[in-house]
Formats: C-alpha cells, structure tokens, sequence
C-alpha cells in the first residue's frame, strides 16, 4: 500500500486510498468493507485471496462499512515515526464498528478527551505527509455530536 | 511429538548491555566467546549456528562468525521475527540437537539499535503494515491495551508503575543490566510521557547487547562431565492468530498458545514455575502476561503485583533479572540473552540477584506487532535441572 502512495503525485496532496475509504460527492465518506462471497467473511482492508484458508476466494463484493462505531481503546502518542512529526502528539485508538471490524485510526479531538465506549463517526482529514511533504488525506474519527 | 532426544545448555555468555559502541557483530562475538569459555568446549565442537538479529541488516550471522574464523566450518543460519528472533535462534539450535542432526549447536541474539536507530524515534510494526501507515508504533499498540485494561479493571496508572519499581530494584546486584537500582512511583510518573497512560520509566529503553547459548545431547554432557545440566524441558514457537475483529488486548492470545504448547511439552504447568522472564517490554505487560500465561485468573494479574506474589519470597519470580525494563530490549538480543540468564539462575551463579531454590525457569518473548495479529510471534522456553 505504501508503495501505491510513491507512485502518485508527490507534489500534491494524496489521496489513500481507493480499496479503503469512498467519499462519494453528495454523501459522507465511508470505509469499503469486502465481504467474501465464498464464506461471508467480512474484511477490511482488503485481502485477496480471502485469509480463510478453508476458502481462499478471489471474489469480493465491496460493502459499505457503518460510518459510526465504538472506541474500544485510545491513546495520545508522543513519540512515533520520523516522518510524522509534526502529527504529534497524535491522538490513535481502536474503534469498533457493528460489521465485526475493529479500525486502527487517527482520532480527532482533543488530547486526553477520549474514553473507552464513546461513540465516534467517520471523518476525512490529513494522516501524514507524502515523500514531498504534502499531506495524504485520508479516514479519521471524531467523537459524535 | 516424534522421536526427540533431550536437549541441554551447556554454555551461556552475553554483554552487558546500555546504549554501547560495538556495533552488533562485536558483541555477538563476545557473547559467543564467552559461552565457549563457559561451556569448556572448542569452537570446533559445534556443528551449527543460528542467530537473531532483528534490524541490523543481512546475512548479520555470517558478519559474527567472519571475524572469529569460523565462516566456512559450520552452517550458519539467520532467524528472524523482530524481537522473538534471539529466542528462536536458540529454538533452532534445540531442533538442530533434538532431532539428532548435530550434538552440538549455539543460538545467538544480538543486535545494537543505538548505533542504527535514529534517537526519539519509536519501532513500529513492520514496512506497508496499514497500521504503521497511521502512525501506530508499539508502544502505542501496548498503551491501548494499557488504557483497555485499567478500564476493565480498575487499575491505577501508579499500580502500572510497580512493575518498573520492581523490576529495577530485582536488577540492582546484576552486573549485565543498565538501568538497575531504586526508583520511586513518583519518579515514573513524572518522566516524560510517551503513550499515555505509559510514561519513559514505564517503557524499555534503546539498548544494544547479545546472549549466546549452547546447547548439546546428553552423550556430550556425559563427556563433559556436568553434574547437574540445565535441560531444555520445553521449547516452543508459535505465529499469531490473525483476525480483523474483536480482540481482548487485555489478553494475549499468541502468549497463551505458546504457554499452553510449552506447559504441555514439559509436562511443567505454571504451578510448577519459579521465576520467568517475560516480554515485559512496557509495565502493562507483566500483569497482561501473568494472566495470559495462566498464572492467575484473567482480571487478577494486577493483584498478583501487588501482593507480592512476583518478587522474592512470593510464589514465582518475574524478571529477576530485571527484565527488559532494567536491560533495554535490543531486538534480537532480549530472547537469547533471557534464557542465558535462566541458566544462570538453576546454575545459582546469580549472587545478590539470586531466585533461592529455583528448579524451573520459563522464559517468553513475542515478536512483530503485524494488523490483525496480537503479535507475529512468541517463543517460550522451560528450563529446569
């Protein structure tokens, strides 16, 4: 997936990433679950073959995944990779959506304000920088109301 | 099992460890040097070397046995899985005896971060891991469980802190750790924080150092002579479940296959245990641990701590070397150079750091925090003599 963001445009802002998030032009983003047709399992991000290795199926339908869903657990970070810097403190947790999925992601808020069990939706926003320095845009969560 | 012939350690060496200037073959070789020594056996006794090197770069085994002249005598194989890979080094050199290829083989972890690593900076789960891409690093990863946990629970982020106390105070009067001695709860708290609720104190430090570990049959302890042979009494590798959907990361499901893999082995259940060294690589880990590896019941790892259970004059010791919070945790070195100081604690070498009576030693190292994976690996050992 990090290579996809190489071959872009570095000089502008990027875009990631097609397999994971859809923010349709009327709609709110979401994330693009893929449910497999073999067994039903629903994955994100997506995988292929199906990591089931009783079914190893190639044939994926993309389902929109819930744009709200739970903070099972959340953390500031003050240390992290080189490349993101200027993120920091960065503001991670786990969320857990009604599909069985549970999403690693940047929370939007501030520091210390969130809680294991508070509801949080989806949200578009700069992640990290690019090669250039560009910010990459994609999936955040913030907390509802 | 198949036919498998019993395995034992017949010489341990490692480095001491801090932030050092040799880089990490140099202090492979000496670990290396200092296990023959130890073992009183000629380098030309062992038949093959494996070695755990995490970040170093490649073919980091042959670099070691290069300038020791060994190159070309014996097969040498690179193991790696981040920071399981020492212990895995030694988990192949057990195979490589147990099987009956070879009467004689030595593990080696050894790795210098410090040297290769750029300062302030965090490991983070491997290259084009989704969850590297939004920023996670493992102590981040290791500060949600944290965070889960004290909400689960009820534990106090000063509770967390005893592990950091006790740990270093176990360290105090063992000359291969850095960071040793008295810290108070009020220091941990007030260091710099990194992760909340995981404060510097509370997390292992950048640390470079190696361990090496000889194992051999039992026809080359009889020759040799060894009253009492530290014996491999299990040794097992295990890969993380992977799963996109709701894990307990108050629990560690890699930790308990491997456990439960171990415990069967070695016919040894953890009632049986007298000390361990864990991954205790953040405070968090040592009471998630307790519980995964079947010490307790799930919940009650906290109370364990703070009852005294895991110290000397409680019932099974944890890190009585000090663990990775007194040593750093080099990433190829840490599960190597757990077991050299197992041996050394059933040989009673350990003065003033010594676990009195100690007859089972189990050591445990993950590896890798890949999405979808509580960790990529784990290694465990059961030493006993």
């Amino acid at each position: 997936m990090v290579d996809k963001i190489k071959k872009g445009k570095e000089d502008e802002s990027t875009f990631f990433h097609p397999d994971l998030l859809e923010i349709p032009q009327n709609d709110p983003p979401y994330l693009k679950g893929h449910k497999c047709k073999g067994c039903g399992k629903i994955w994100f991000p997506k995988f292929s073959p199906c990591p089931n290795p009783d079914c190893w199926s190639e044939d994926m339908e993309v389902i929109p995944l819930s744009r709200k869903g739970k903070v099972y657990s959340a953390t500031d970070v003050y240390i992290g990779q080189p490349s993101m810097r200027e993120y920091m403190p960065l503001i991670v947790g786990y969320v857990d959506l009604p599909e069985g999925v549970r999403i690693f992601a940047q929370l939007e808020g501030e520091i210390g304000s969130f809680q294991c069990g508070d509801e949080v939706e989806l949200v578009t926003g700069p992640v990290r920088n690019n090669p250039n320095g560009k910010p990459i845009i994609s999936y955040k969560f913030k907390k509802v109301g | 099992m198949g036919n498998l012939r019993d395995v034992y350690i017949i010489g341990v060496g490692e480095t001491t460890f801090g932030m050092l200037d040799d880089d990490y073959h140099i202090l492979g070789q000496k670990a290396v040097r200092a296990a023959i020594k130890d073992a009183g056996i000629s380098w030309r006794d062992i038949q093959s070397a494996f070695v755990g090197n995490g970040t170093n770069g490649i073919t980091t085994g042959q670099r070691i046995f290069r300038d020791l002249g060994m190159c070309g005598k014996l097969p040498i194989i690179n193991v790696e899985s981040a920071c399981s890979s020492g212990a895995m080094a030694v988990h192949s050199a057990y195979i490589r005896v147990a099987t009956g290829i070879d009467e004689i083989s030595i593990g080696v972890g050894s790795e210098n971060a410090s040297l290769h690593r750029e300062s302030g900076s965090a490991p983070a789960p491997g290259q084009g891991d989704i969850e590297a891409f939004f920023g996670a690093v493992m102590v981040a990863k290791y500060a949600l469980r944290a965070h889960r946990y004290i909400y689960e629970t009820g534990t106090k982020p000063e509770d967390l802190a005893l592990v950091t106390v006790k740990n270093r105070r176990h360290a105090t009067n063992n000359p291969y750790a850095w960071r040793k001695g008295k810290i108070t709860v009020e220091e941990i708290l007030s260091s710099r924080m990194i992760a909340t609720p995981l404060t510097l104190e509370q997390c292992c430090a950048m640390t470079d150092g190696a361990g090496a570990v000889i194992v051999a049959s039992e026809d080359v302890v009889k020759k040799l002579g060894l009253p009492k042979p530290v014996k491999i009494a299990a040794s097992a590798v295990v890969s993380g479940p992977f799963d996109v959907g709701f894990k307990d990361e108050t629990a560690d499901d890699v930790t308990t296959l491997g456990a439960k893999k171990a415990y069967k082995e070695s016919g040894i259940g953890p009632e049986d245990i007298d000390m361990v060294e864990c991954h205790d690589a953040f405070t968090i880990c040592e009471p998630l641990y307790y519980e995964a590896m079947g010490f307790c019941k799930k919940g009650e790892g906290m109370r364990m701590l703070l009852e005294g259970e895991t110290t000397h004059g409680g019932r099974v010791v944890w890190s009585p070397r000090g663990g990775m919070l007194s040593y750093g945790h080099p990433m190829g070195a840490s599960g190597a150079v757990q077991i050299v100081e197992n041996v050394r604690q059933l040989r009673r070498q350990c003065t003033g750091y010594q676990v009195e009576g100690a007859k089972t030693a189990m050591s445990h190292v993950t590896g890798g925090g890949v999405q979808g994976t509580q960790h990529a690996a784990c290694t465990t050992h059961i030493l006993s003599v």
